[in-house]
């Protein structure tokens, strides 16, 4: 009994590696073999966790007598055994590329012979494995490998083999979610704090930024009789809805893996939801009342219980632009997301998202409250106030079709907008007799507004697409050439080959690689392009790092593949590799971000290599 | 009988433990029958490291190029230096390719000349990979080992040593071995390392259970 004991001692502490009972080889090495649309065959092994192959083990033979194939393998990472010497060892995956080319000058064999070895870490070594692939591989899928796994005694000739670079291993940093990290800690109720608390933090971001418009507008549709209770109770009910949207929208994205957002982001829901700006625009300048019907006008001046079609219409307008709208792509949505789908738990997954919206909504029940305070109460400044958030609703239905609409024409629309505010604003009214400062720094504020319009429409018919540099076409052209050679010159991938080919080669040329997610829907990405990779600091850093974007517009099954394979919820998110392509931990950047976090992110990535 | 059976099971690991499911589990070690275990240390044809007389015999299959084994040296002389009435018995199963054959085909060559366990050690404690014939030659040479006879009884003994090395092999097979190092210890068989202080008490567990009468 006591010897019982001791062994069981002995196996769980000691020996990590297989015992008896222990998996098959092929549990510890599996490998996978493709054809490659270039007649290239592929062998690619996943390691079990603890296991590792050696890299120059790896040995490929056809015909009989067998004869060495050239394989070229890729890189591993170097292991350092004191009483042994440096090897270079794979871990959790390797691959080797067997050439069409030298297929065919071995006259093209039937079989393929490969041979490889490997060890546990501290436990035992293996013998070499030798397995035979019957060739041609079906080109479709991985082929099924015959299994004739067996103890062979090594070849005797040594193979010359590896030296290059093939397939790049990727490999990307586990991460347990944020949400598990935090459950960990202090149960749900941390969780959910915490993602109010991130919520709060990111209420200042542009994808918060036109819920703030929409909220005021329909605060100011009361007008005068919008106490500091009734703004409470609209904007809690619209920020309530708003939360609940990003749940919902969190929920049904993780749950069923694909991307509702990027459906939301359709120009039909676009166009949709800037026509209801418009119509609310239109409405704020008196084109029409959007009133409500005479009852409903009567409820409301009944005690709050009873106001529920407006609170209702809120949480209507809440929810509805908050889908359209989008949750923006940041690490903590991507943290619910990621916990979702990995532990399956919806409800403090969905829990974390709402918590989520609803800090994100703080600023907006606080405005709600504020608000009527605020607002003057006079009638002439009311119609003002008015014209002010009819001009808001339709920057904010502008800025919305700008996603679906051509530069030009957006910059062309910005500009009879921005002419039209300045007629509101009085810029062709006379100048009352003894007019105060402020009047006269109104005046100049709508002749600085109708001038900027007015150069956006000459920009715009002169082929230029930036609202701040609406003249930019008619500048000097020598000036272009380096503006372009500025730009950080990304590669783009739309596809999960591309975008490894990419990798390969970074990592042949020893170089780090970024991965950078992005979309043309995507808002963040927007920001992140002007804020981070214009920055010169940024530019200076990006020398000798391999810059690809992983365009995931498309959001098809090639866009899918990218995100899966390096466990991005969407963009932005920025993925971090080495010159071995491994990513570096915690160096991994998801949603809007500084040029600082950044360069931090980078240095980790550049600081490893050795 | 039924001890040894008993220890093997113990020896198969904690499944049959938990499940207390005696018949599958025996199924799984049949390799290590008393009968086995007992031709394993017979008939060694080769030297056995440590107390000449000893009680308990610890037989070790490794490859002079895997750096597990060369962590076991270590383990392996503590042992003998704690436990005076311990040996090893060294059983060569080269899988790490050409030159690891080659060395322990000269490891069993020196035993002509008597210094079967000065090669091994000489090559067991190499401070890096034996990556030729010519390492393992250099690391032989320094250890006193004569070359021109190590030669000579290579081409000489070559049947000896072809059995030998195929016997290991066999052996290896039949205790259903994964890789090296593995260690028997008595009926008890260990996949891979293990420390000193543990081996220890296996062979202490093991002398033990041997002195008393058997069942």
């Amino acid at each position: 009994m006591q010897r019982l004991f001791l062994l069981v001692a002995l196996f769980s502490t000691f020996l990590a590696g297989p015992l008896w009972a222990a998996p098959s080889l092929d549990d510890r090495f599996q490998l996978r073999a493709d054809s490659l649309p270039s007649g290239d065959v592929r062998l690619s092994w996943a390691i079990a966790k603890g296991a590792y192959l050696y890299r120059d083990h790896v040995k490929v033979a056809a015909g009989a007598p067998p004869r060495a194939l050239p394989a070229t393998t890729s890189p591993g990472e170097m292991k350092e055994d004191p009483g042994f010497g440096r090897v270079e060892i794979w871990r959790s995956q390797g691959e080797a590329l067997v050439k069409a080319a030298d297929l065919a000058a071995a006259g093209s064999p039937r079989e393929l012979s490969v041979t490889y070895q490997g060890c546990e870490e501290d436990s035992i070594c293996y013998p070499p494995v030798t397995r035979t692939l019957a060739l041609p591989l079906t080109p479709a899928a991985n082929a099924p490998l015959t299994p004739s796994a067996s103890l062979a005694p090594a070849a005797d000739e040594p193979i010359a083999s590896a030296q290059a670079v093939a397939s790049p291993q990727i490999r990307v940093a586990e991460d347990t979610s944020v949400v598990s990290r935090l459950a960990a800690r202090g149960g749900a109720t941390w969780v959910l704090l915490a993602f109010a608390g991130f919520g709060l933090l990111l209420a200042f971001t542009p994808c918060v930024f036109p819920m703030y418009p929409i909220l005021a507008g329909l605060l100011a549709r009361d007008g005068d009789r919008l106490s500091p209770r009734r703004g409470l109770a609209l904007s809690t009910a619209y920020v309530a809805a708003m939360a609940a949207a990003f749940a919902a929208l969190g929920a049904v994205a993780a749950w069923s893996g694909s991307n509702l957002q990027m459906v939301l982001q359709s120009p039909w829901a676009i166009g949709l939801l800037s026509a209801v700006f418009v119509l609310l625009a239109l409405s704020m300048f008196g084109a029409f009342e959007l009133q409500l019907p005479q009852a409903w006008l009567n409820r409301l001046s009944r005690p709050v219980g009873d106001r529920r079609p407006s609170v209702g219409s809120a949480a209507a307008l809440g929810f509805t632009s908050a889908l359209i709208v989008g949750p923006c792509v940041t690490a903590p949505l991507a943290g619910a997301l990621l916990y979702i789908a990995q532990t399956g738990d919806l409800a403090l997954g969905a829990g974390a998202l709402f918590a989520l919206g609803l800090g994100k909504g703080v600023p907006l029940i606080a405005m709600g409250v504020l608000g009527p305070r605020a607002l003057p109460r006079a009638g002439a400044w009311m119609a003002r106030i008015k014209q002010l958030f009819g001009a808001m609703f339709l920057v904010a239905a502008l800025w919305l079709a700008s996603r679906v609409l051509p530069a030009s024409v957006t910059l062309a629309m910005a500009g009879v907008l921005l002419l039209g505010l300045a007629v509101a604003l009085g810029v062709f009214e006379r100048q009352a007799e003894g007019a105060g400062v402020a009047a006269h720094a109104a005046k100049a504020a709508a002749l600085v507004v109708g001038l900027w319009g007015s150069l956006l429409l000459i920009g715009a018919a002169s082929g230029a697409e930036s609202p701040l540099k609406p003249l930019e076409a008619l500048a000097a052209s020598p000036a272009a050439p380096s503006e372009a050679s500025d730009a950080a010159a990304f590669v783009t991938a739309r596809g999960l080959p591309a975008l490894e080919r990419e990798v390969a080669e970074a990592v042949s040329a020893g170089q780090p690689s970024l991965v950078y997610f992005t979309a043309d829907w995507c808002l963040s990405c927007d920001v992140i392009e002007r804020r981070v990779f214009d920055d010169p600091g940024v530019r200076a850093e990006l020398a000798g790092v391999r810059l690809i974007k992983a365009d995931v517009t498309a959001n098809d099954a090639a866009a899918q593949a990218m995100l899966r394979r390096f466990a991005a919820a969407g963009p932005p998110t920025m993925v971090f590799l080495d010159r071995r392509a491994a990513e570096a931990g915690d160096a991994r950047q998801v949603g809007e971000l500084s040029a600082r976090d950044f360069l931090e992110s980078l240095a980790a990535v550049q600081e490893t290599r050795s | 009988m039924e001890s040894l059976m008993n220890r093997s099971l113990v020896a198969s690991a904690m499944v049959a433990l938990s499940l207390g499911a005696a018949q599958p589990a025996a199924a799984q070690v049949q390799a290590v029958t008393p009968a086995v275990a007992k031709a394993v240390v017979a008939a060694p044809g080769t030297s056995l490291a440590g107390a000449a007389q000893g009680d308990v015999t610890v037989v070790e299959y490794l490859d002079y190029n895997c750096p597990y084994c060369r962590k076991m040296h270590a383990e392996i002389q503590g042992l003998l230096k704690a436990d005076p009435k311990a040996r090893v018995l060294y059983k060569q199963w080269p899988v790490f390719g050409p030159v690891s054959t080659y060395a322990a085909r000269a490891v069993l060559a020196a035993t002509w000349q008597g210094k079967d366990l000065a090669a091994h050690d000489a090559l067991i404690t190499s401070p890096s990979r034996l990556d030729s014939q010519d390492t393992v030659r250099r690391r032989l040479a320094a250890a006193g080992v004569d070359l021109a006879r190590l030669d000579r009884d290579l081409i000489a003994h070559k049947a000896e040593i072809d059995a030998l090395l195929e016997r290991s092999q066999e052996e290896a097979q039949l205790l259903g071995l994964r890789g090296t190092p593995a260690l028997v210890i008595g009926s008890t068989l260990v996949p891979g390392g293990l420390p000193s202080a543990m081996l220890q008490r296996l062979v202490a567990q093991e002398r033990n259970e041997s002195q008393a009468p058997s069942r």
